[in-house]
């Protein structure tokens, strides 16, 4: 290993480059096991029905048939998960409540006599009355849930969820001063209502499990951002210990947080359970789309400004669709409500939220976390009142944001970020590289900000193994899914030891052997993992030197670290010579433990403040609606850039999927099914609509709590892109838009 | 993932042996590229495919130059049309659409038969080859006959071929001088084609894609009233690429700008 | 090719719903009996454990099953396996010479165009099957060829580079003809 630290000439690529341009790289879709059986899904071909009778006499006598499954087959296990509220059936339970949902698992030798047979089960439903549409189903007296499934006080993070009443899955608000007197006293009040589309993460990758039921435990290998959230869930459905669930994640074939908790998991597990067999469930897009989507939402948002156009209060309404099972968008609806009223001094502030359940696709988390939905509509009403108050609308921002150091939110974190330099950056480039006009041609610019009380729960452990020779294995369950944490956590690693990164090893994530994470979400990992890596050196360090110490007969004391070297006694000696003194023989090696958790710097959430800022400039084709954006400006405020290209890979691709939500991509729902689960119809940004000019900055002021003073990266420049590309396109037609994604047609409309 | 359903397959080089075989049940295959994924949607349930690649008749392209026609073989790639000189010369516009049809794997292996055949309303070749006046030779065991094209793509997903009929040759006259094709594409499939060719006399305009089948209009050149007629009853599409309104602004403008109306 | 011969009612030959077929792969002579409905994803990812080749949209708008087949790329997915008979198809897992890398999985390292890396493989191929058609591509090539590529992750620019970069290392004598004739 050292022989190929001393080659490298220049810096070396992302840890799993080789892997990935060779076709070496694992996905949990490669993954096969001895006596593997393939299953089928049969998914529900109505949106809201009771189950009046399920024959599978035919699948379970056709050729190849392991066997054929349904809820009721599941014996003593459990029948529902959902981390925060239970209500999410393995198996449809007597009722369907949205298309595309799994009634019966068919299993087989093969896939294709698995599909096989799959057609010849036969479902028969009753039909319900479908609501589609989140605001017929809160005034519906159809309700979508008869029942509650909670436990009395359960929690789950900031979200104590209560039972649900008339199709409401959760309410939550932010309140503090007058809201209704201060805006009753505003020179100017603006409203703003704008809708945020369904929108689908679309990972390349799909959800594919593979779980292999033993009697001693469960063995699964999952597309799972989360190993650790999903361990959980399944410990209950089977009733089993933490440590006989062994949840394994190759790499991601791309997450954004549309492959956080549980998905196909307990499905996977409890058909090998049946068979005795392991199992593999794959999906294709159109399954996919029909197991989680990011939430929908309608903002209406009242901004009420002095006469300075100073903001003196906000009244925030959210309504997010939720689909037909909660997952996680509790927890996204209060992340929304944080992140909705901007990173302004708003001394009055009202933000109520409500989660409606629907016969849709179950939403969960997606890259931003409920902060685009919000910033959508409260950053185009900063627009709309730059406007109506005749001030530039970078102005206006400026004189209302929050400083380095205040106050957001009482009780969280001040601010660590320098608001106002980064929104001059950002306005700077857009105006430097300002396009004159073209005839046929409008264009607009426009900048937005958001800033999301990152970083999630901030628990995390980390192991550093040093090896005889000086090199390191790193072992932690944060998930690889090309944000680049591998990499980024080795030059962590290699900083804190002293050791060439090359000579560090980064495990991949395996609940059997590398150790609790938390999630691998909420832009987290360089921050909070990074802080257990380096806590795992440290570590690593004293416990060489007490080994040091020991071998020299000395007091601990005696020994001191420098420059990655132990000096002991006058003598100078390599970690790896500790070691091998220590053990005897040139073997032998030391752990390092390190941990994260509520308390010293990560004892006030959120961990850190993920900062949104971008630019956009739009061109408008006047005869077809069509958009094209010409600059995109982002800047990556990471305190400090563990691996800069990372951070601007992260940035561009957060920003890109932030321009398919503001232009193309929506699921639409026609009667009871989707007219769009395929990627013909669903469409997703492409190479061709790339900005002609990207500007990349980055902000580098060592204001984060992470290493280095580096704070998180990874949705930041996507939550305000919508919102920046909705004003940009508003200013260029001379209307404000009120619904994405602006697509062509919606633009001329616009127009007109 | 999507799997295939049970296919059986008949592969011969001999045309009266593919032509035996070809029936409702068994269907022509050419490039796969719209009837492979119509099977794994479940769209489509043959018994078998009839495969026509063997069949190396229908892969020529050959020039006529006494009658000015180009004729092509039904199982010519996007790809070949694109990139052969003969077309590139005598049918530039044809073979710029074909340089544009799908995305590069699709051209590959997809053809100019297989493209008509499939009659997927939002497809360029069919608008083009119906201004250029193109004629299709449709063979089966009872014999040949010549239609145009327009007789040949009759609705949505709908042709006039009997079900034991396949489709041989294209045959296009060489383009006139003032032709254009223009399209709107925001999305995977075009939303709005349209083919103009202008003669001494006369505008002819041929719309597709947003009509269930390509739909040409001869008019009087300066004829601006019949143009506007012709657009005001054009029975347009509304899907996700937009509403029919929409569609018919985008149109005339086009029109207008192509054909130098002032209004 | 299965002989087809017998009737069954029906005129003309009789479908098999199974074939032989002998091609090469990555350089290799393969012969395999597969069922018509079994596709060259299939075959090459489950049945000859070349996983490397990707699945997703099953629509050929996604690309990550792109192989070359003959030197044209092709999606694998939507391509029935038959179809390979008599052709020369390379995968991803065929581009590396050992240890040596193809200068287009160089370009693509050393540009840092990619992420998750589930596309790679198939953005890869592209490239190959672009520089083997067009051993001098322009900006508008590299478009026309790539744009029937999906990446989530990278907002395409790194990708972009990447291919360019491949370009030109890759770029021959000026003399040498465009294989594809056409510039």
């Amino acid at each position: 290993m050292t022989g190929r630290a001393a080659q490298s000439t220049r810096p070396p690529p992302r840890r799993d480059a080789w892997a990935k341009v060779t076709g070496r790289a694992g996905y949990a879709i490669d993954a096969t096991m001895a006596n593997m059986a393939h299953a089928a899904v049969v998914r529900a071909e109505r949106a809201h029905a009771q189950i009046t009778a399920i024959d599978r006499a035919q699948a379970q006598c056709a050729p190849g048939v392991v066997g054929v499954l349904t809820s009721d087959d599941l014996g003593d296990l459990g029948r529902r998960f959902g981390h925060i509220i239970p209500d999410h059936p393995i198996l449809a339970l007597g009722k369907v409540r949205h298309y595309g949902e799994p009634v019966a698992v068919v299993v087989a030798e093969t896939a294709h006599e698995a599909a096989d047979a799959a057609e010849l089960v036969w479902v028969d439903y009753e039909d319900l009355p479908t609501l589609t549409d989140a605001a017929a189903a809160l005034a519906s007296d159809v309700c979508i849930h008869e029942e509650s499934y909670l436990e009395p006080g359960h929690r789950f993070l900031d979200v104590a969820p209560t039972a649900s009443t008339g199709n409401v899955a959760h309410r939550d608000e932010l309140v503090w001063g007058d809201v209704d007197a201060a805006l009753t006293v505003a020179v100017t009040v603006v409203e703003t209502s704008a809708t945020f589309p369904l929108v689908y993460g679309y990972a390349m990758e799909t959800y594919n499990t593979l779980a292999d039921w033993q009697p001693d435990g469960l063995h699964v290998i999952s597309t799972a951002q989360h190993p650790l959230m999903i361990r959980r869930d399944l410990a209950q459905i089977f009733s089993l210990p933490l440590a006989a669930v062994r949840v394994e994640v190759p790499y991601i074939g791309g997450g954004y947080g549309s492959k956080s908790y549980t998905k196909l998991e307990p499905l996977a597990s409890v058909a090998s359970w049946a068979v005795g067999r392991p199992v593999k469930v794959t999906t294709d897009v159109e399954a996919a789309m029909y197991t989680t989507r990011a939430d929908s939402a309608f903002v209406t948002v009242r901004t009420g400004f002095d006469a300075d156009a100073r903001i003196v209060a906000r009244d925030i309404d959210i309504r997010f669709d939720t689909g037909a099972y909660a997952d996680n968008s509790p927890l996204v609806l209060t992340k929304s409500i944080n992140r909705s009223f901007g990173p302004y001094r708003v001394p009055n502030l009202r933000v109520r939220g409500t989660a409606v359940y629907t016969n849709t696709t179950p939403a969960s988390s997606y890259r931003g976390f409920g902060a685009p939905q919000g910033a959508l509509a409260a950053e185009l009403n900063m627009d709309m009142a730059a406007e109506r108050l005749g001030i530039d609308p970078v102005e206006l921002r400026r004189r209302n944001l929050v400083g380095p150091g205040e106050t957001l939110i009482d009780g969280k974190r001040r601010l660590d970020a320098d608001l106002g330099a980064d929104l001059d950056a950002v306005a700077d480039e857009l105006d430097r590289h300002r396009r004159s006009p073209t005839p046929g041609i409008r264009r607009g610019r426009a900048v937005a900000i958001t800033a999301s009380d990152a970083g999630a729960s901030p628990i995390s452990t980390a192991q550093v193994r040093m090896h005889a020779d000086g090199s390191v294995t790193l072992l932690t369950s944060s998930t690889e899914m090309g944000q680049g944490s591998s990499t980024a956590l080795a030059k962590i690693a290699a900083r804190a030891l002293q050791v060439p990164v090359e000579t560090v090893a980064v495990a991949q994530s395996d609940t059997r052997f590398t150790p609790f994470e938390w999630t691998t979400g909420a832009s987290r990992t360089t921050t909070i993992a990074g802080l257990a890596v380096q806590a795992a050196c440290t570590d690593l360090w004293q416990s060489l030197r007490a080994k040091a110490a020991e071998s020299a007969g000395v007091a601990v004391d005696g020994v001191t670290v420098q420059d990655g070297s132990i000096r002991v006694g006058g003598a100078t000696l390599e970690p790896g010579e500790v070691i091998g003194q220590w053990f005897g023989a040139d073997a032998g090696e030391v752990v390092g433990i390190g941990v994260v958790r509520r308390d010293g710097i990560t004892a006030v959430l959120p961990p850190f403040w993920e900062i949104g800022v971008v630019g956009v400039e739009v061109a408008v084709d006047e005869t077809t609606g069509e958009v094209t954006i010409e600059h995109l400006v982002t800047i990556g405020d990471v305190g400090h850039a563990i691996e800069p290209e990372l951070v601007k890979g992260q940035d561009l691709g957060a920003a890109t999927q932030g321009l398919g939500i503001a232009l193309w991509e929506e699921m639409v729902y026609e009667g009871q099914q989707l007219t769009n689960p395929n990627l013909v119809e669903y469409r997703v940004p492409r190479l061709r609509d790339m900005p002609e000019r990207i500007t990349s900055l980055l902000a580098e002021r060592s204001d984060g709590i992470g290493p280095y003073g580096a704070k998180g990266a990874g949705e930041g420049a996507l939550n305000p892109v919508p919102a920046a590309v909705a004003a940009a396109v508003g200013r260029a037609v001379g209307a404000w838009p009120t619904e994405l994604p602006l697509t062509p047609a919606r633009v001329w409309a616009l127009l007109r | 993932m999507a799997v295939l359903p049970e296919l059986g397959l008949i592969r011969s080089a001999d045309l009266g042996e593919v032509l035996a075989a070809v029936d409702g049940d068994h269907v022509p295959y050419a490039g796969g590229t719209e009837l492979v994924p119509a099977m794994s949607l479940g769209l489509r349930r043959p018994a078998a495919i009839v495969d026509l690649k063997r069949l190396d008749a229908l892969d020529r392209i050959e020039i006529d130059a006494a009658v000015g026609t180009v004729m092509i073989g039904a199982m010519v790639t996007h790809r070949r049309l694109a990139h052969h000189r003969a077309v590139r010369d005598h049918l530039p516009t044809l073979a710029g659409a074909a340089a544009r049809v799908g995305n590069a794997r699709v051209r590959s292996v997809g053809t100019i038969g297989g493209n008509l055949c499939f009659a997927e309303p939002r497809s360029d070749l069919g608008c083009v080859l119906v201004a250029l006046r193109a004629t299709a030779e449709a063979v089966s065991v009872r014999g040949s006959r010549t239609l145009t094209i327009e007789e040949l793509v009759i609705g949505a997903f709908e042709t006039s071929l009997a079900a034991d009929e396949i489709l041989t040759t294209i045959t296009v006259p060489f383009e006139p001088t003032a032709m254009s094709y223009w399209k709107l594409q925001s999305y995977e499939r075009p939303t709005l084609g349209v083919a103009v060719i202008v003669t001494a006399t006369d505008w002819e305009i041929t719309v597709g894609a947003a009509t269930e089948r390509p739909t040409r209009a001869v008019l009087a050149v300066g004829d601006t009233a019949g143009l506007d007629g012709f657009i005001d009853e054009l029975e347009l599409s509304d899907d996700l690429g937009g509403p029919p309104a929409y569609k018919r602004s985008v149109l005339r403008a086009r029109l207008d700008n192509g054909l130098g109306v002032a209004r | 090719m299965t002989p087809l011969t017998g009737s069954s009612g029906r005129r003309g030959p009789v479908a098999v719903t199974s074939t032989v077929i002998r091609f090469r792969l990555n350089g290799h002579a393969i012969e395999a009996l597969v069922p018509i409905r079994l596709t060259a994803a299939e075959l090459l990812r489950d049945r000859l454990g070349l996983t490397g080749t990707k699945v997703s949209c099953q629509l050929q708008v996604c690309g990550v099953c792109t192989v070359l087949v003959d030197g044209n790329p092709v999606s694998s997915c939507a391509t029935l396996a038959c179809d390979l008979d008599g052709t020369e198809v390379v995968t991803i897992e065929g581009l590396a010479r050992g240890r040596d890398l193809h200068p287009v999985q160089e370009a693509f390292m050393e540009a840092g165009a990619l992420q998750c890396g589930y596309c790679t493989p198939g953005f890869v191929m592209m490239t190959v099957g672009l520089l083997t058609a067009h051993r001098n591509p322009d900006r508008a090539m590299v478009q026309e060829w790539l744009d029937g590529n999906l990446c989530r992750c990278t907002g395409y620019q790194p990708i972009e580079t990447a291919v360019m970069v491949a370009a030109r290392q890759m770029t021959p004598r000026a003399s040498e003809p465009e294989p594809e004739g056409d510039r």
